[in-house]
């Protein structure tokens, strides 16, 4: 019966290539939208080294201190996270580290813009990065200050060419640190482990840092497991009360909470709010609504061509009536043939996603990007390619199931 | 073979029926206007017999013949087929009738331009369970019956007008449904292929005694058969 | 005859209504895409304001354990003035002044006043040296320019751009006029003590520090002391004219030269040009995407328009047949079918100009001003119909070409 089905829809798409060819761009054109989205997205939100451990870590990225008249909002400074954000309960890991900054460094008249990053030695173990040579800094290097530096390989090949760099030291911002070890590139979505040149924060130039609340700093909580997020973000709340702010007498609130990196996403593109979970599901609203959306000119072009292809196979839907099909039958060829052309419309989609992601990955438009489709974007797609052909499928089989085929069976074609 | 013409005697007693009207109407409604499309209509057709159905245009043939077939329902009246009354029927067992008890040929042949000489004939098959085994050999069984065993893998548009008839009797017939309802059969064609599809006809109602409808216009057709039900303007005139 | 079409197109309307919501979303395309492309072209026509070439930007980052500690905060300013010194020192540089607000960055200052009617009045904040003229070559139309000295008087002489004066004091001339900085009550700023009272001193024809393709900023400029250690404040940045020819190895030699004076900062250089061509690329390409997928959304619907129209004209050879039987000409019946299809048109934009004038009430494309968003829906207008009747000209063409004969070939 399915082949059978198949093998007409077969030959009704052949037979009207124009249509076949219209709705056939229509479908893999909006697929591949949504997929090129869809594994973007993927490529964020899902973990992959180093951040392997995504799923169950939170990131406190983002808090507001404010006081009469007054507010400051932004990244965390070293005094609060270290004050504060220590043992808390479910957290496995905890790592401090301040985001990635420009930093310029000169070598033979040529300038080299690094995004540095200074970090305690537990980073290493919280994160897991590839180290095609050497080690990371440890705890005694920490405590000791030395002018270490983990670079990646980009800034390997750009410092050194195709030298080997571990043991030599590089000039960067104005001091200078001896390479003990040389990563792979990480691209820019992992917010916490993207950077060139990795160094101690104790090789901090000033020691401002030790005391600030607010500042440049991140900290990186590895719980146990998920459900132990909202004991974390309790204790962090209830911590959040206690926080002293000496130097400053016109601040005395702290507000933010530790963040997931899909919380993260949400508030990058929604703009910042103390409730991250209300954000983050209004964001998730906003994308299921914008894709829903997004396919909503193209499914109705389908219906349409499925409509006007309706009229041309009245006789055929007649016969089949006659000898015997029920309307489920014909419901159920209709929607088959439809999902069908959907189905190789998302074969076509797919290979065209996978085209232009490898164009972004090979424009440099985001620096290391890495975007490839995996087999979860690969079910993504299945179930997109599916939910469409039914989404254009349905209605004008209702339609046909109601077509008054004793018309149509009575010898002339009106 | 010679026709008894108009003589509504049965060959062989004692016979079933195998369609029984009684008092069927049937009304087109639209937002103003009734039509009355048939009025009054008593038939009754035994199994094995041969029959045709005349009128001029409008008079309601092919609404009768969609009301046998279970193409459409009466506004009033009853119709039994093999027996079981029509009204009582779902839609769903109205289709599994169809396919089973009842085979359909049209004036315009209405052969799905998309599928094979084969492919055409299997398509009854398909709406009840059956292996694509038993249908080839079914359908193949068919197409010699018609004697176009030939051609097979043709497409629809590479056969002539006389040749597309034979599939769509073969397609009628590869089921083995008692009744076979057809629509101005030789209307579309010459009179040397009418004659033959007559030909076929005939023979499927004489060696496996199958009940046949025909709607026709043409009067030496008519003859042919059993006997004739005329129809003018919806009534039963004989 | 337009009834006629009319009649038809009414008629048939449970077919064609689905052709009509699809007209209808590729109208609200158009006019969305049309809205925002005008909006940036229009942009992109005004006048920048201020130079880019042989203009570099000079970050600046500093340690601060507290910047409300006088002691700190001082020396914070020292060092500031020995890092201005030195930037001046260099043969290659024409002239240098500390800003926060460096063309094409990301950053800016605005300060917010709040107007008589009780609405907050932003505008982009810039505390400078008055040699900032000379560095973006700015053209000041009215009044004068700001001088030395300016920074310790009580009455802080601002210069503000045109469109910043008509905000504030509508067609009068903004010259000698205050800009107070107030809070809600209309009580003047504790923090804000020493920019309580701005007199506007000159104008400028504009300032447009995110370039090219933002809005125009409404823009003021006062002067900066480095010297008073009550009011003075270490600048995080600086714009420097360098001699036309300076090349990247002089980055170099200013760095290294400013992290002797001050080893525990951070400094960055970047030529202002290239911070331009970086940032047109970043606002760029999501418009550049964005028009390509709503060109191909568009095509979309173009090429199932004429499949439809396609189908139509086959589905109703017949009627097409009599009607040329009954002494229509060939051109009358591709007319009656591009009417009809016209017709429909028109239906679609009236229903999609109702809603999609409903968006500014929604508040959805606000950045868009008004008189934009109109000129954009207008085009949308004046561009649905050629494209339609493009979709509409084979399937036409087909019509046309249906013969008498063929009315009578079905029955």
């Amino acid at each position: 019966m399915l082949i059978n089905y198949l093998k007409i829809a077969y030959k009704v798409l052949l037979r009207r290539k124009f249509f076949t060819f219209v709705s056939l761009f229509g479908i893999s054109f909006t697929l591949v939208v949504l997929m090129v989205v869809a594994s973007m997205l993927d490529h964020v939100l899902a973990p992959a080294a180093p951040e392997v451990n995504l799923g169950r870590s939170l990131h406190v990225s983002y808090m507001s201190m404010s006081g009469e008249n007054r507010e400051s909002s932004g990244s965390p400074g070293f005094g609060f996270l270290d004050q504060y954000c220590r043992d808390l309960p479910g957290v496995e890991q905890m790592s401090v580290f301040s985001e990635a900054y420009s930093v310029v460094s000169f070598l033979g008249g040529q300038k080299i813009v690094s995004e540095m990053r200074h970090t305690d030695a537990e980073y290493w173990h919280a994160l897991d990065f590839t180290f095609v040579a050497g080690n990371p800094f440890n705890q005694a290097d920490y405590d000791a200050g030395r002018r270490v530096a983990v670079i990646n390989q980009q800034t390997q090949t750009r410092f050194f060419a195709e030298e080997e760099a571990v043991g030599k030291s590089i000039d960067v911002d104005g001091q200078t640190f001896v390479v003990i070890g040389v990563v792979k590139n990480v691209p820019p979505v992992r917010f916490a482990a993207a950077g060139d040149v990795y160094v101690p924060i104790s090789t901090a130039k000033s020691d401002v840092y030790l005391k600030r609340l607010m500042g440049s700093f991140n900290a990186l909580l590895v719980a146990e497991s998920r459900s132990r997020f909202p004991d974390i973000r309790a204790e962090f709340a209830s911590r959040l009360e206690h926080v002293e702010f000496p130097d400053n007498k016109h601040y005395d609130t702290m507000r933010g909470e530790p963040k997931t990196r899909l919380d993260e996403v949400a508030m990058e593109t929604a703009g910042p709010n103390d409730d991250a979970s209300s954000k983050t599901q209004e964001f998730v609203v906003m994308l299921a609504g914008g894709g829903l959306l997004f396919m909503l000119l193209p499914a109705i072009n389908l219906v349409n061509i499925n409509i006007s292809r309706i009229y041309e196979r009245t006789s055929e839907i007649g016969v089949r009536k006659a000898f015997g099909a029920s309307t489920a039958h014909l419901v159920g060829q209709f929607v088959v043939e439809n999902v069908f052309l959907s189905l190789v419309g998302g074969v076509i989609g797919l290979l065209g996603a996978a085209w232009v992601l490898q164009m972004i990955n090979s424009s440099g438009w985001i620096p290391h990007a890495d975007f490839h489709l995996n087999l979860r974007i690969f079910g993504y797609g299945f179930v997109l390619a599916t939910l469409f052909g039914l989404l254009s499928g349905v209605y004008p089989a209702w339609k046909m199931s109601r077509l008054d085929v004793v018309d149509a069976l009575r010898g002339g074609s009106r | 073979m010679t026709s008894p013409a108009a003589q509504p005697i049965p060959k062989n007693q004692p016979r079933a029926s195998a369609i029984q009207l009684d008092e069927v109407n049937k009304v087109y409604r639209t937002d103003r206007i009734e039509t009355l499309a048939l009025s009054k209509i008593d038939l009754d057709v035994q199994k094995g017999e041969f029959i045709s159905i005349m009128g001029p245009s409008g008079s309601g043939k092919s609404t009768l013949l969609n009301l046998i077939g279970l193409l459409d329902r009466p506004s009033s009246g009853s119709i039994l087929v093999n027996g079981k009354p029509a009204a009582e029927l779902s839609d769903r067992s109205m289709a599994r009738m169809r396919n089973e008890e009842i085979g359909f040929i049209f004036q315009t042949f209405h052969l799905i331009p998309d599928l094979n000489v084969v492919d055409n004939v299997e398509l009854p098959l398909l709406y009840r369970r059956s292996s694509g085994n038993e249908r080839r050999l079914m359908a193949e069984a068919a197409l010699r019956r018609v004697g176009l065993t030939a051609r097979m893998r043709h497409f629809p548009s590479q056969l002539s007008g006389g040749q597309r008839q034979r599939v769509a009797i073969a397609r009628a017939i590869v089921g083995n449904p008692g009744i076979l309802l057809a629509d101005e059969p030789t209307g579309n064609l010459d009179s040397q292929m009418g004659d033959e599809i007559m030909g076929i006809l005939e023979d499927l109602n004489q060696a496996e005694s199958a009940t046949i409808i025909m709607v026709t216009h043409d009067q030496k057709l008519a003859e042919r058969t059993e006997r004739t039900v005329r129809l003018f303007d919806g009534r039963q005139v004989s | 005859m337009i009834r006629h079409v009319m009649r038809i197109v009414w008629n048939r309307k449970r077919s064609t209504a689905l052709m009509m919501t699809e007209l209808l979303i590729s109208f609200l395309v158009l006019c969305t895409v049309l809205s925002i492309g005008a909006y940036y072209l229009d942009n992109w026509r005004q006048p920048l304001g201020f130079d880019y070439e042989d203009v570099w930007s000079l970050s600046a980052f500093y340690p601060v354990a507290n910047r409300n500690d006088p002691v700190e905060r001082a020396a914070l300013l020292a060092t500031s003035r020995q890092v201005m010194n030195s930037i001046r020192s260099h043969s290659e540089v024409v002239v240098a002044s500390p800003t926060a607000n460096v063309p094409y960055s990301g950053g800016s200052n605005n300060w917010g006043t709040f107007l008589p009617d009780g609405t907050m009045a932003r505008y982009l904040w810039s505390e400078v040296r008055p040699e900032i003229k000379e560095v973006y070559g700015l053209e000041v139309v009215e009044g004068r320019w700001l001088e030395d000295g300016d920074e310790s008087l009580a009455d802080l002489p601002i210069v503000i751009t045109r469109s910043m004066g008509r905000m504030f004091f509508g067609e009068e001339s903004p010259l000698g006029k205050i800009i107070p900085r107030l809070d809600e009550t209309g009580a003047p700023r504790e923090a804000e003590k020493y920019y309580h009272v701005q007199r506007v001193v000159g104008v400028v024809e504009i300032f447009r520090k995110s370039g090219e393709l933002a809005q125009e900023p409404h823009a003021a400029f006062v002067a900066r002391s480095l010297d008073d250690p009550e009011r003075g404040r270490a600048p995080g940045g600086y714009v420097v004219r360098v001699e036309p020819g300076t090349t990247a190895a002089f980055e170099e030699q200013l760095i290294s030269s400013l992290q002797q004076i001050a080893p525990e900062w951070s400094f960055e250089v970047e030529p202002v040009a290239t911070m331009r061509s970086r940032s047109l690329r970043n606002s760029m390409m999501p418009l550049v995407i964005g028009a390509t997928v709503a060109a191909f959304l568009i095509l979309m619907v173009g090429m199932g328009l004429v499949g439809i129209l396609w189908q139509n004209v086959t589905q109703r050879t017949q009627e097409l047949g009599l009607r040329r039987a009954l002494g229509a000409t060939s051109g009358a019946v591709q007319g009656q079918i591009l009417g009809e299809l016209l017709a429909l048109t028109t239906l679609a934009v009236g229903l999609g100009s109702l809603l999609f004038l409903q968006v500014p009430l929604l508040h959805f494309l606000d950045f868009v001003p008004g008189r934009i968003f109109f000129g954009g829906t207008f085009a949308a207008l004046l561009l649905i119909y050629p494209f339609v009747l493009i979709c509409g000209l084979y399937p036409s063409w087909l019509a046309m070409r249906v013969q008498p004969a063929q009315a009578l070939q079905y029955e």
